[in-house]
């Protein structure tokens, strides 16, 4: 079967099938579901009696226990619903990046005419954020929960409600697709205007490199999902070369969203830079775990399904 | 600046290499330019932690620069081979303690040029050039414009660069580099007597030094007496300090046997082959003929042995033939390794037969003689006869003949001064001998009858031609008339007895010549030996071996003289304004004209290079001669120290500074082991800083 996009590979994850991509907290669905949830309903699981209270249904009232001791008390029992994820993806220049591009050699013309050349791997920050989004969408609809989809670029630049249906996951991933990362996230802003879309307790997956954000900023702007009983993981998405810094010598850096130069040798500052790098992201971590926020780095050189599964049973373990 | 002064280079041209230094210089402004252009994402961590170390990582950079071009500077440094020579012999170029600038300091460098300088040390360089550079350096340590200083060039003639002594000194050191070694054997008595002239001829109350700058090789020193330096001269030894090298096989002494072999006649083709090293070698001799064929022979020497090697070749075509001998393997000396050798072969050799009667009346002495000689009577014969009566003989009718026969009665004057110019002369005691005379080996005495040769006793060499069979047919013959033999002279050797005793054949040297004399004649009057077909065996032995007894010309030595000798008898000498040309083919000045041993001849008075002298007239060539490399050229064994402090002892009140000098290339502290391992240092210290930075 044709996958639905490019981005995804059934295959890869046919491994995670077994496992429940779910939230800790208790969520609230319009359906029912397998997940949790603070409402009461009608399933075979007993959980508490309570008081009459005139406009209750008399159908719920327990006459056993009031033949036996004469008041009226109501049967409960726990209810399941469905759940939906939303997935905020980092659409900034600076997921674009793919490593350093490799250095253009001056070749002799051939008299035969070259072959194309094959086709390279896209390697890139944002299509590793793209796939890792992909494949918990898979995940999510295939359990029967919906999913939503929010492009942070400039703020909230492409949002996609939250279904779950397998046309939905193509159209999912046909905008991925067509999204090409440029400028700044400004991912405060996008979050606050996804926020909205996210009235019912679910989880929030913030996948981005946090490249240049505030950390306050974010935090103030993920306070309103977490306020709304939402359960937030953020997928701190960086490329090998930014955890170590590659081996080339004397370059000039360029950055790629504020356009700023900066002259150096990569190889005199490594260890230096290892050491800021380290300290960015602990501040990083120390900011989501003090919210109760998930936080995962992830690295381009892991593969994504690797980082799922990593992520799943880390979860199932602390459940 | 006093160290650099003492440090000398072996090998100066290698610090050309060190361009290398652009090598890392390149390699550091090439890896600032190479800069690449990379799109990052976090340039603001970048920035923050490229913020301490920029500073710090350019100053590595430079020190990581400067080890490397240190490292390859010192490597060139070692390939350039420097030595520490801490200072000069006492006495010598510097200036004495006490001395003012003003004190003028008179120098002679006697410049030892003979053939022996011209041995390659093992770094393949010739020693002449560390000699020069000696002389040259001997020369820097005076004052410009102060000082007076001479070469003098020693070689077999000695002769001094700019005849005097001259105060332009930096003249004098570039005259040097325009000298090239010789092939001569250094004349050191005679050189040392220019110097002690020269020094004599420079002002008074100057300080006199000679320095001698020589390769100590022992040949040229044995037998140097009498330095004739003047008093209070200081006398000093410079030399490359150099062992002798490992070995060195030379050729000499190249010669032809016979000398003027006819054509098609076996000629024997001769060179000594002399070792002088400390271990055996086993050589391949080479002799390549006018044409270019080539026989090879190998041989196998001990240390000190010197073996002759003989190639039999007979010569298709009259005329002078070049041949050279040639060592086929390489070794300190190569010019000794190459000999030429001249062989004038002739077609029938002329032999005059003198009295005798009338050749063309059968029975006559002159006739068997003729036939005997030449039994073809024409081309194919090996000998050319011409019969001359004794009246009709002169020096000139003698000239160029390989051999005389006299058959009586008497002996012209003539063939005497033949015979003591060198040639062969063969006498038959005829009807009425002369009995004795200064010509003859003996005095015959009363004549004898019917007597028969000895069958015994035909060991002479001049007999060795006769098998058994014609020995015994000879024997058998009974002569009618023959002399017997008062008394042999003191040094004759008797080559033939009759029965009973009596000297039959005897010979003895005259002059430079040699004469055979023969108690009985051919003639029918005396019996029948003339007619018997063992006088031809008889004849034609005697010839050839009297005929090849023409001596083979002395060789001549490069520094002497060489006489080339005219192929042609009849040259005209006064007309012969010919020109000699040397080996290299450039004319030949210093020829004196003139006849040697009948002949026309140009003699070169100093053949300065080995090879073939060339005399042409024209177009024609008159002849030419091999000269080679002086044989005590070739042991190469310097004399010890001591033996020329012994030589140079102090003497006339001359001071010997004792000690042979330092060549900064070999004498000095070697270096390079020192500058190498600095290199390697530096490169291992590069390495290691680079390593713990980056770690």
């Amino acid at each position: 079967m044709q996958p639905p996009t490019a981005y995804l590979d059934p295959a890869a994850l046919a491994p995670l099938r077994h496992l429940v991509f779910a939230s800790r907290r208790a969520v609230t669905g319009h359906y029912a579901g397998q997940h949790a949830s603070p409402q009461r309903g009608h399933s075979v699981e007993f959980r508490d009696y309570r008081a009459y209270t005139p406009g209750d249904p008399l159908g719920d009232v327990d006459w056993k226990v009031y033949g036996r001791t004469d008041r009226m008390f109501l049967k409960q029992f726990e209810h399941q619903s469905d759940m939906a994820v939303h997935l905020l993806l980092d659409a900034s220049a600076s997921m674009a990046y793919a490593g350093p591009e490799p250095v253009k050699r001056r070749r002799t013309p051939r008299r035969s005419p070259r072959k194309t050349p094959p086709p390279t791997v896209a390697g890139s920050k944002f299509d590793h954020a793209c796939r890792l989004a992909t494949a918990i969408a898979f995940l999510v609809i295939q359990q029967q929960d919906k999913v939503a989809l929010g492009l942070a670029q400039g703020g909230l630049h492409t949002a996609l409600p939250a279904l779950g249906t397998y046309p939905h996951l193509h159209r999912l991933g046909h905008t991925l697709e067509e999204t090409r990362p440029a400028g700044q996230a400004r991912l405060p802003a996008a979050l606050h205007a996804f926020a909205p879309r996210a009235r019912l307790k679910g989880l929030l997956v913030v996948i981005s490199d946090l490249a240049d954000e505030d950390p306050d900023a974010v935090l103030a702007a993920l306070d309103r999902f977490l306020h709304r009983g939402h359960e937030v993981i953020v997928f701190q998405t960086l490329h090998a070369d930014e955890l170590v810094l590659p081996n080339l010598g004397s370059v000039v850096l360029v950055d790629s969203e504020t356009g700023r130069e900066l002259t150096t040798d990569l190889d005199d500052l490594r260890e230096n830079y290892a050491r800021r790098i380290e300290a960015h992201l602990t501040r990083w971590r120390r900011v989501f775990g003090a919210r109760g926020i998930d936080h995962r780095v992830v690295s381009t050189a892991t593969p994504y399904p690797e980082v799922l599964r990593d992520y799943l049973f880390t979860r199932a373990s602390l459940r | 600046m006093r160290f650099l002064a003492a440090l000398g280079l072996t090998t100066p041209a290698m610090l050309f290499g060190a361009g290398l230094l652009l090598l890392p210089i390149a390699a550091h402004l090439l890896r600032r330019r190479a800069r690449r252009r990379l799109v990052f994402p976090s340039v603001a961590l970048v920035t923050a932690a490229a913020a301490g170390p920029a500073a710090t990582s350019r100053l590595r950079r430079w020190g990581l620069l400067l080890l490397r071009c240190l490292a390859v500077a010192l490597a060139v440094l070692a390939f350039a081979r420097p030595v520490w020579v801490p200072a000069a012999a006492p006495g010598v170029g510097a200036r004495p303690a006490g001395t003012g600038a003003a004190a003028t300091v008179v120098v002679v460098v006697v410049l030892d040029r003979s053939a022996s300088t011209r041995q390659l040390t093992a770094e393949g360089t010739p020693v002449w050039d560390r000699l020069r550079r000696l002389a040259r350096d001997e020369l820097a340590r005076l004052n410009d414009g102060a000082d007076l200083a001479a070469v003098v060039l020693a070689d077999a003639a000695p002769s001094a660069v700019f005849g005097r002594l001259t105060p332009n000194l930096p003249m004098l050191r570039e005259a040097l580099s325009g000298i090239d070694a010789t092939d001569h054997r250094a004349d050191f008595s005679a050189a040392l007597g220019l110097a002690g002239e020269l020094l004599r001829g420079g002002p008074e109350g100057a300080r006199r030094e000679v320095v001698v700058v020589t390769d100590g090789q022992q040949t040229n020193w044995t037998g140097v007496a009498g330095l004739g330096l003047p008093n209070g001269t200081t006398l000093s030894l410079r030399g490359p300090g150099d062992g002798p090298p490992e070995e060195n096989t030379a050729l000499r002494l190249a010669r032809a046997l016979p000398g003027r072999p006819g054509v098609g006649v076996p000629v024997q083709l001769g060179v000594e082959v002399a070792h002088f090293g400390k271990a055996p070698t086993r050589q391949r001799v080479d002799l390549i003929g006018p044409a270019g064929q080539t026989d090879s022979r190998w041989v196998r020497l001990e240390p000190g042995e010197r073996r002759q090697v003989d190639f039999t070749r007979r010569l298709a075509e009259p005329g002078p033939q070049r041949f050279r001998f040639a060592l086929g393997r390489g070794d300190a000396l190569a010019h000794d390794n190459n000999v030429d050798l001249i062989v004038r072969a002739v077609r029938r050799q002329p032999v005059i037969v003198v009295g005798g009667g009338d050749s063309r009346r059968a029975g006559s002495a002159s006739y068997y003689l003729t036939r005997a000689l030449a039994p073809h009577g024409g081309a194919r014969d090996r000998y050319r006869v011409t019969h001359l009566a004794a009246d009709g003989v002169d020096d000139a009718a003698l000239r160029g003949a390989a051999l005389v026969c006299v058959a009586g009665p008497g002996v012209p004057a003539a063939v005497r001064a033949y015979a003591e110019a060198g040639g062969s002369v063969l006498v038959f005691a005829g009807a009425d001998p002369v009995r004795s005379g200064p010509l003859l080996p003996w005095t015959l005495g009363s004549r004898l009858s019917s007597v028969k040769l000895d069958a015994e006793g035909w060991r002479a060499p001049e007999l060795a031609a006769f098998d058994e069979a014609a020995r015994e047919a000879l024997a058998g013959l009974s002569l009618r008339r023959a002399w017997g033999v008062e008394a042999v002279k003191p040094g004759a050797r008797v080559l033939l007895r009759f029965r009973g005793g009596s000297p039959a054949m005897a010979a003895h040297a005259i002059g430079r010549g040699r004469v055979v004399a023969a108690a009985f004649s051919p003639a029918a009057e005396t019996g029948d030996l003339g007619k018997v077909g063992g006088f031809v065996v008889l004849m034609q032995g005697l010839a050839e071996e009297l005929a090849a007894r023409e001596p083979t010309p002395a060789p001549s030595f490069a520094g002497g003289p060489a006489v080339i000798r005219s192929a042609i008898g009849e040259a005209d000498v006064a007309a012969a304004a010919e020109v000699v040309y040397s080996p290299s083919g450039e004319p030949v000045s210093g020829v004196a004209l003139g006849f040697e041993a009948g002949r026309a001849s140009a003699t070169v008075r100093r053949a300065d290079t080995a090879g073939v002298y060339v005399w042409r007239r024209g177009g024609i060539s008159m002849g030419s001669v091999s000269v080679e490399v002086d044989p005590r050229e070739s042991d190469l064994t310097a004399a010890a120290a001591e033996t020329l402090a012994r030589i140079l002892e102090p003497r006339e009140g001359v001071a010997f500074a004792a000690g042979r000098g330092r060549d900064a290339s070999r004498g000095g502290e070697a270096l390079w082991g020192w500058a190498l391992l600095g290199a390697l240092g530096l490169l291992g210290l590069e390495r290691g800083l680079l390593g713990v930075w980056r770690r």
